[in-house]
This record gives structure tokens, C-alpha cells and sequence, in this order.
């Protein structure tokens, strides 16, 4: 009753974790899209080696597909979507000034400096950058670049902190379909009077909402005294021939020693510092000219062109860079590590990959404007885009280019990190700008598409007939010799990587294939479990049938003594043992129809059939095989130890038992690190996690009923053992042995055959783990602890049935 | 007799009519090529100096002036490579101080323009620094 009701239920219960984790990968595998095709050897070495790929990784990228093989995929009639992304490069907003007003004739001091962040250290500017103004125009500036932006009488202005961000371009259209986002501002006409040719050439560029600009400013304010006619001309007669600028030119250091020891001593000392922000309205390629706002702290960007002044450039997206990939180092233990490739000339700020600056067009000399206007690339924002990628999905398909998760300390999940305003970063960010795919080519040749992302037409789900649709797609391209990846499943992962100079990092990477791996883990782990429960239940009721055809044995012998025919033993054998077996067979099966009636559950009914119908095949085995008739044997040559030769004797009663105790190690020196290895491998993604959480339960419910179950094996057949020597317990008694001496005599004969069946469960133990995951000195350490255990519960077990037949 | 009298005044009638017609095309025709009219609305932005024969490393003061009054925005590109566009708030005119470099003789093409907030942008005005070492 106990195997049929337990096996019948367990298999059931796997049975339907099986139908849950399909029907999960079925509801949440598909994402947003399902094929990914990319040019030719597009994989970088991470995902080669660790099938993994860093957040918002279609950003970079050479290009490789053209604009032609983009509308053919389009235009099959299989595809609903065929969304491209060109990396187009790292680029600055326009080049603009922030200012504060003063007094024509006000004399100040102002001294700037630019801090960058990456979310942990702070890194100033390496030039100290200031200004005396006298008023009037009589000013002494740190370097030309200053003067440049610098407005001057009633405006003080000052360069706003450059800072890199990255554009894309994107098809309006397809790109829309793909996110429901609206990108139309795109294909507008777009003008402004900051720009070039009023933007007759400019390209319209969406901005991404809420993006850190990682720059600080800081301002000092101080009075100066103000110039007499004499000190004017005292300090212009030690300029090189009276002009400053020309000093600055020709003689850096000794303009500097004039300021410092005749220019500088003007300032009354009594500074104000303000530590300014931009303000929140601020997106990275915001263009607007900055006020300071004393109040707030704040750089804000004033619009109204008859309130504000400062300084802009029309060629700030003339240069821009094109980053490298991140080479990660793999170590031994699968863990990632980026080293310091270099440092920046501004700040000082670390690099950690390569990145090549690309100039996209030639100026002419002496004039500051294009050779060729039709060349011009530049800017202008229109609109903000705030898409959300990967959230509360469990396996959304990586668009590659909005990924907002922000890697963090390891030690401090608050301390988040992101790139600082230097080209650089080991961080890939989300698309800081989006253009639209039209001005591609001008910026990046003839094949500019780095990634198509392709939803498949007429798929509601992934299930089996969905997934050999999108296989069949995705082979066909892969045959046209593009890189293909079926991302159907994909999920993120958060991953340990070792970054110089900063330490451990939190880095969010994506599974591709996570649905596979969810599916596969599974699979091992089912069968795992199954074959393990099938060995304890089968040794269980083979034990139990043996123990019980042999104990007929003696009755069956006395009733042919008494003269009863063998088809009437035969006879009666069969009544008995369909009692035996029928009562809890049709209790059981009773007991599920009645809970399939109540909960419409009628595997573990149809399974308590079989599992019913197998038990008798089982019997009528062994009865037929006269495997139970066997008689025990006196040895011909005894054994020099009386325990060995007691387990020699024994061999077939503690068969049972000490095969149940290898399984039992098995069990426990096994099925952990499996199953451990199995989790960790499968959680480490979203869906993967979210599967587990769902079949979590059934786990643990089956390793019970396999702890049970073997359990009571190896209880029943040391309780059946020591029934069987109970009279030679009696006779030691009666010879006056004392109970502990009795005690230490039997468990050291269970202790020797149980030894050895655990030692050789744990052997095999080792084994598979060597086999199916990796061998550690943690394992084979945890395994023995386990196997002392094991040993120690079978003691147990024996002390409590021997005190049971000693006290009888 | 009336009808004649019907007859004669229609025809009176209509070429009477048809001549107020063609006068008021004319007129309307005159309007339209009143160029002195034109420059009058709109804004010109003017440049002072707008030739400098200058030295190197040597700071000049260029003003960008408009010929309308109200609030205007005005701008000054020095015609250096790399160097931005400055700009301001005014009334009238602004001025801006500017050097040039040279390791020779240089002829740097500056500009102003001026949009103002009645008429709108001014076409830009060109100087010309030609800059000796």
C-alpha cells in the first residue's frame, strides 16, 4: 500500500511539474522578438565561450548587413518585424556654454572645475580653468579655449562639461511596431538657428529620458580690486612685448608667474563656490545655451534667446568614437575580469576597451565650415524616448540597445555604477540617441546594420510547432551566411566580474537561449529523481515479496506433511496473496479515484493501476522463478571472524537493507550537489528562477518520500533480521552477556556491512559527480560528513530493533 | 424705345464695370513690387569694423548692431577653426572682443548675425581680419 500510494502519487506529481514547466516556457519564452541575425563572425568571445551577452550589446558594432538585405528580410512574408540597429558612435551634444550675468564694469574672479563620476570615484579635471575679468573687456584667462566661450562684459560664460553618449539608428517604423513607441519625430523636418545652416543639414536626433549626465561643476566666484592706470601698465611691461596673450602663447610659464604673482593678488579672497548640477529637464543631447541658477544649484537651459547668452559650436558631432567590445578575461572558475586598458588626458578617468575616434567630415582651413555641406553631420534633439527594457518580463528578448540595469558593487547593491563623461567605460549604456536608419549610410558606409531583430508572423506562444517555425526561418538565413540566434527563452543573469580598480561588480549579462537550458536542466533532474525512485521502491518490494514467499515457505512445507496437495497449497498461496496485494491495491486505487473525483486529478489514479498491475507481474515473477526457495548454509570452511561470518550467513536477509543503504548515500551524497549545480545553473536566469520557484515544492516533497521510503526498507529488514535471531540474542542472554556486550556484537556486524555499502554509495556518488558536474574537495568533504551520517542512522536504526528483540 | 434704353445702358454698364476692374488689378499689381517698401520691414545686421589688418594675438573689439530696435539676440563667429559662436542679449548692438593668431599673413573670414524678436532673423553680415605675425 505505502510503494503504490507513494510511487503512484510521486510519479504523478513529476508528471505534472513536467506539464507545469512546459506550459511556463510555453507563456514566457517569447519575448519581443524572436530571431536575431547579424553579420558574419559577430559573436564576440564571451558569448562564444560563455553563451552570455552584455546589456545593450547591439549598441556597438562595425556594421556588416546593408540597407538592401535589410528590405529583403523585411519583405518576407513570414516576418511581422525586421527591426534594424547601426551603432553610429559615442558622441558630445553641442558644445555649449553655461553663464551668470554681471556688470560690464564689475571686476570678478571666476575659477571653473569640471568633475566626472562613474557612480564610485570622482574625477576632477586635471586644468585648473579661470578667468580675471577687470571689466570691459580686460580680461586674463587661463587658456585661449576660455576666452573661445567666454561672452565676456555683462556675461561670464564657461564650456559646459563635454560628455560621450551613445547613438543608434533605428528604422522610425519597424522600431515603433517593435516597442509601440512613437519615433516618428525622427522623420521630421528639423531647423535651429544654433545649427549649422539653420539645420539645413542636420539630422534629427531623439534623446533618451532620465539619463544621468555624470558631470558636476564647480564655480568660484570671488571680487577683485580694481586696476589702477600704473599696475596696468606695470604688469603689460612684463608681457612679452606688452601682450598678454602673445606671453600665453609663446611663454606659458612666464604668463603664468605674471598672474600668479601680479594678477592674482587682486582678489579680495571672499569667494562664493557654487557646486552645480544640471538640472533634471537636461537629456544628453539637450542643445540649449545654461544659466546658472544661484537658488537651486542647478545649470538649467533657458530657451529664450533674448534672455540668455554664451558660447556654441556648430561641428561638435564632427568627431565621435566607435568603441571596441570589452575583452573580458575568463578565469578558471568561469568568472569574468576587465582590466585597465588605459586612463583619459581630461580627467584621468580609467579606460577599460579600446575605442577609435572617427572624424565624419573635413573642415575647410581658415574657415570653420564643411568642404562638402552634403557631408555635415550634426544633431538636433527632437523629442525623448523612455522605453523599458526587460522589466517584469521573464525572458524578454534583448532588444540590445534600452537596457537600463545598472551594474553595482557586490558588497553594496546601492552603490550602482555607471559611465563617467569619458568614451570608455567597461559599461555598455542603453542608446543615449536615436536616429533614424536614412542617415546610416552617410555615417557609417554601405552596410551599416549591426543587428535585425525579427518577430516571426502567425506565433501566439512558444510552444513545439512555434519553435520548429522559428528554426526553419532562422536556418535559412544562417545558410545566407549570416550569424542567427534563435533568442526565443532569452533571460538575464546577474554575474560576478572583477573590475580593476573598482572591485567586484554586479553586471547583468543575457542567456540567449535560457529556455533551452530551463528545459534540458529539467529533463536531468526529472530523471534523476525517477530513477532513483523507482530503485528504492523496487528493491523495497522485492524485499518485501521475497521476505514474504519465504516465510510460506515453512507453513507450505508443514501443510504437504499433513498431506495437502500442492494445487491446494498452490490454491490457498493465491487467496492469500490476493489479499495481500488486492486490499491495498483497490484501497489505494479507491483513494484516487475518490481524490480524482474531487480535485478532476486522475493521473495518480491511472498510474496506481500500473503501478498495482506491476506489483502482481512482480510476484507472480518470483513465484514462478522459485527465486525465494533457498536454504540457508552452514559454511564448509568457517571464516577466521565470527562477523564475517555472520554476514556471510546472513548475506540474503541484509541484502535489502544494504542495498537501500546505498542508495541512500547515493541520495545524499548525489542528489544534493546535483541538484544544487541543476538550480544554481537554471536560476541564474529570470525564467529559470521563476520555474523553479513554481516546481520548488515538488522537489522537495519527492526527496522525502525517497527519504522515507528507504528509510523504512532498511528499518523493516533490521527489524526483520533481528527477528529471525532473536532466539541467538535469548542464548546470550542466558550465557549472561551483558546488553551493551550484546549490542556492540550485532552493531559491529551492521556496522561492517552497512560500511560497506555506504562506502561504495559513496564511491559512486563521487563518480557521477565527477562524471555530470565538477569534482571539489568541498564535495568529497560534504560527501563523507554524509556518509557518517548515513552510517550513524543505520545504527540507529539496528540499536532500536535490537532493543525491541532483547526485551521480547 | 426701352429696349434700347435697357439695351444701351447694359452695355454702358458693363464697360464701366469691366474698367473699375482693370484699375484695381493695377493697383494691386503696383503693391506687390513696392520693393522700398520690403527693405523697410525687415531687419540688417551690420558689422564694425568689418575689415581688420591687425596683429596677432591681439584682442580687437567687433560690435554687431541692427537697424531695428526691440530685443535681439546677436552672435559673432570669428572664423577660427574649432572656435564656437558667441552670443548675447541686446538692444541695438552688442560687442564682442576677439583676437586672432598668425604665423604669417592670415585672412580670417568673421561674421555677425542678429535675430530680433519683432522681425525675426537678419542675414549674417561678413567681415574680413587679415592678421600679420
Amino acid at each position: 500500500m505505502l510503494v503504490i500510494s507513494t510511487v503512484s502519487y510521486t510519479l504523478a506529481t513529476l508528471a505534472e511539474a513536467n506539464e507545469q514547466v512546459t506550459q511556463d516556457i510555453s507563456d514566457f519564452a517569447r519575448g519581443s522578438y524572436d530571431i536575431l541575425i547579424r553579420p558574419p563572425d559577430a559573436r564576440t568571445d564571451l558569448e562564444s565561450n560563455l553563451n552570455i551577452i552584455e546589456e545593450n550589446y547591439l549598441g556597438l558594432g562595425a556594421g556588416g548587413i546593408s540597407i538592401n538585405q535589410w528590405n529583403s528580410i523585411k519583405e518576407n512574408p513570414n516576418v511581422e518585424i525586421a527591426a534594424p540597429v547601426a551603432s553610429i558612435g559615442m558622441f558630445t551634444a553641442r558644445e555649449r556654454t553655461f553663464m551668470v550675468w554681471k556688470e560690464p564694469q564689475e571686476s570678478l574672479y571666476y575659477e571653473v572645475d569640471y568633475m566626472t563620476n562613474d557612480g564610485v570615484h570622482t574625477y576632477k579635471d586635471l586644468n585648473r580653468k579661470y578667468m580675471y575679468d577687470f571689466g570691459d573687456g580686460l580680461i586674463y584667462p587661463s587658456s585661449a579655449e576660455v576666452t573661445y566661450d567666454y561672452v565676456g562684459y555683462d556675461i561670464a560664460s564657461f564650456s559646459f562639461p563635454i560628455s560621450y553618449h551613445q547613438v543608434v539608428a533605428i528604422d522610425p517604423e519597424q522600431e515603433g511596431k517593435l516597442t509601440n513607441f512613437d519615433f516618428t519625430p525622427l522623420t521630421e523636418v528639423v531647423s535651429d538657428q544654433m545649427e549649422y545652416e539653420n539645420g539645413q543639414y542636420s539630422i534629427p536626433i531623439m534623446s533618451l529620458e532620465n539619463v544621468t549626465i555624470p558631470v558636476t561643476v564647480q564655480l568660484l566666484i570671488d571680487r577683485l580690486e580694481a586696476v589702477s592706470d600704473n599696475e596696468l601698465e606695470a604688469w603689460n611691461s612684463q608681457f612679452i612685448e606688452g601682450n598678454p596673450f602673445l606671453t600665453y602663447e609663446k611663454d606659458f610659464e612666464e604668463y603664468k608667474r605674471i598672474i600668479e604673482t601680479n594678477i592674482a593678488p587682486k582678489r579680495e579672497m571672499n569667494e562664493v563656490i557654487y557646486e552645480l548640477e544640471p538640472d533634471e529637464t537636461q537629456s544628453p543631447f539637450k542643445q540649449t545655451l545654461l544659466v546658472v541658477d544661484e537658488q537651486t544649484n542647478n545649470l538649467e537651459s533657458n530657451t529664450d534667446p533674448y534672455s540668455v547668452g554664451g558660447a556654441f559650436y556648430y561641428h561638435s558631432q564632427r568627431i565621435g568614437y566607435r568603441l571596441e567590445p570589452v575583452k573580458y578575461e575568463i578565469t578558471e572558475d568561469d568568472t569574468l575580469a576587465v582590466r585597465q586598458t588605459g586612463s583619459d588626458d581630461i580627467y584621468g578617468a580609467p579606460t577599460y576597451r579600446n575605442f577609435t575616434e572617427v572624424i565624419f567630415y573635413e573642415l575647410l582651413e581658415e574657415a570653420d565650415i564643411p568642404v562638402n555641406n552634403e557631408d555635415y553631420l550634426g544633431f538636433i534633439e527632437n523629442g525623448t524616448f523612455s522605453i523599458e527594457e526587460n522589466a517584469e518580463t521573464l525572458a524578454s528578448a534583448p532588444l540590445g540597445i534600452y537596457g537600463r540595469e545598472l551594474p553595482h558593487l557586490a558588497y553594496n547593491s546601492n552603490e550602482k555604477l555607471y559611465p563617467s563623461a569619458v568614451p570608455g567605460s567597461f559599461i555598455n549604456t542603453p542608446a543615449h540617441g536615436l536616429i533614424s536608419i536614412e542617415n546610416a549610410e552617410k555615417a557609417k558606409g554601405e552596410a551599416p546594420i549591426d543587428a535585425i531583430r525579427v518577430k516571426v508572423s502567425g506565433i501566439t506562444g512558444y510552444d513545439k510547432v512555434a519553435a520548429e517555425r522559428i528554426r526553419s526561418l532562422a536556418e535559412a538565413w544562417e545558410a545566407e551566411g549570416f550569424t542567427v540566434d534563435i533568442v526565443a527563452g532569452a533571460s538575464l543573469q546577474d554575474l560576478e566580474v572583477d573590475v580593476e580598480g573598482i572591485g567586484i561588480v554586479i553586471q547583468s549579462f543575457t542567456t540567449l537561449g535560457a529556455a533551452d537550458t530551463v528545459l534540458s536542466s529539467w529533463n536531468v533532474l526529472q530523471m534523476a529523481l525517477t530513477v532513483l525512485y523507482a530503485l528504492v521502491a523496487l528493491t523495497f518490494v522485492i524485499f518485501t515479496f521475497f521476505n514474504m514467499l519465504v516465510d510460506r515457505q515453512k507453513a507450505e512445507a508443514l501443510l504437504a506433511k499433513l498431506g495437502w496437495s500442492n494445487k491446494l497449497i498452490r490454491s490457498l498461496r493465491y487467496k492469500e496473496w490476493s489479499t495481500i496485494l488486492g486490499v491495498p491495491a483497490i484501497v489505494v486505487i479507491l483513494g484516487f479515484l475518490i481524490y480524482g473525483l474531487g480535485y478532476s486529478v486522475w493521473l495518480p489514479f491511472y498510474i496506481s493501476i500500473v503501478i498495482s498491475f506491476g506489483c502482481v507481474i512482480l510476484y507472480v515473477f518470483l513465484d514462478l522463478t522459485k527465486l525465494n526457495q533457498f536454504n540457508y548454509r552452514i559454511m564448509n570452511k568457517p571464516l577466521k571472524k565470527v562477523v564475517l561470518q555472520n554476514v556471510w550467513f546472513y548475506k540474503f536477509s541484509i541484502l535489502a537493507a544494504g542495498v537501500q543503504s546505498l542508495l541512500i548515500t547515493i541520495l545524499t551524497c548525489f542528489l544534493p550537489f546535483f541538484l544544487i549545480e541543476n538550480v544554481t545553473s537554471t536560476t541564474q536566469t529570470r525564467i529559470g528562477a521563476y520555474v523553479h520557484g513554481e516546481i520548488e515544492g515538488i522537489f522537495i516533497l519527492v526527496i522525502v518520500l525517497l527519504y522515507i521510503l528507504s528509510l523504512v526498507t532498511v528499518y523493516q529488514s533490521i527489524r526483520r533480521l533481528m527477528e529471525r535471531r532473536q532466539a541467538e540474542i535469548k542464548l546470550f542472554e542466558y550465557l549472561g552477556w551483558a546488553k551493551k556486550a550484546i549490542r556492540r556484537y550485532f552493531l559491529a556486524e551492521i556496522s561492517l556491512w552497512a560500511g560497506i555499502c555506504s562506502v561504495i554509495g559513496w564511491g559512486i556518488s563521487l563518480g557521477l559527480i565527477s562524471l555530470l558536474i565538477n569534482l571539489t574537495s568541498t564535495i568529497i568533504l560534504l560527501g563523507a560528513v554524509g556518509l557518517i551520517f548515513i552510517l550513524m542512522l543505520t545504527l540507529g536504526i539496528s540499536a532500536q530493533a535490537l532493543r525491541k528483540y532483547s526485551r521480547e | 424705345m426701352k429696349k434700347l434704353l435697357v439695351g444701351t445702358l447694359l452695355v454702358f454698364g458693363f464697360l464701366v464695370g469691366f474698367k473699375g476692374l482693370d484699375l484695381e488689378a493695377a493697383e494691386f499689381e503696383e503693391s506687390r513690387i513696392d520693393s522700398n517698401e520690403v527693405e523697410l520691414m525687415s531687419a540688417q545686421t551690420f558689422l564694425n569694423p568689418t575689415r581688420i589688418n591687425g596683429r596677432t594675438h591681439t584682442y580687437y573689439n567687433v560690435t554687431v548692431s541692427v537697424n531695428v530696435g526691440g530685443n535681439a539676440h546677436f552672435s559673432f563667429n570669428p572664423g577660427i577653426s574649432g572656435a564656437p559662436t558667441r552670443s548675447g542679449p541686446g538692444s541695438f548692438s552688442r560687442n564682442f572682443s576677439q583676437s586672432w593668431t598668425s604665423n604669417s599673413i592670415t585672412t580670417y573670414t568673421y561674421w555677425g548675425s542678429v535675430t530680433t524678436q519683432d522681425y525675426g532673423p537678419a542675414p549674417r553680415a561678413n567681415g574680413t581680419a587679415v592678421i600679420s605675425y
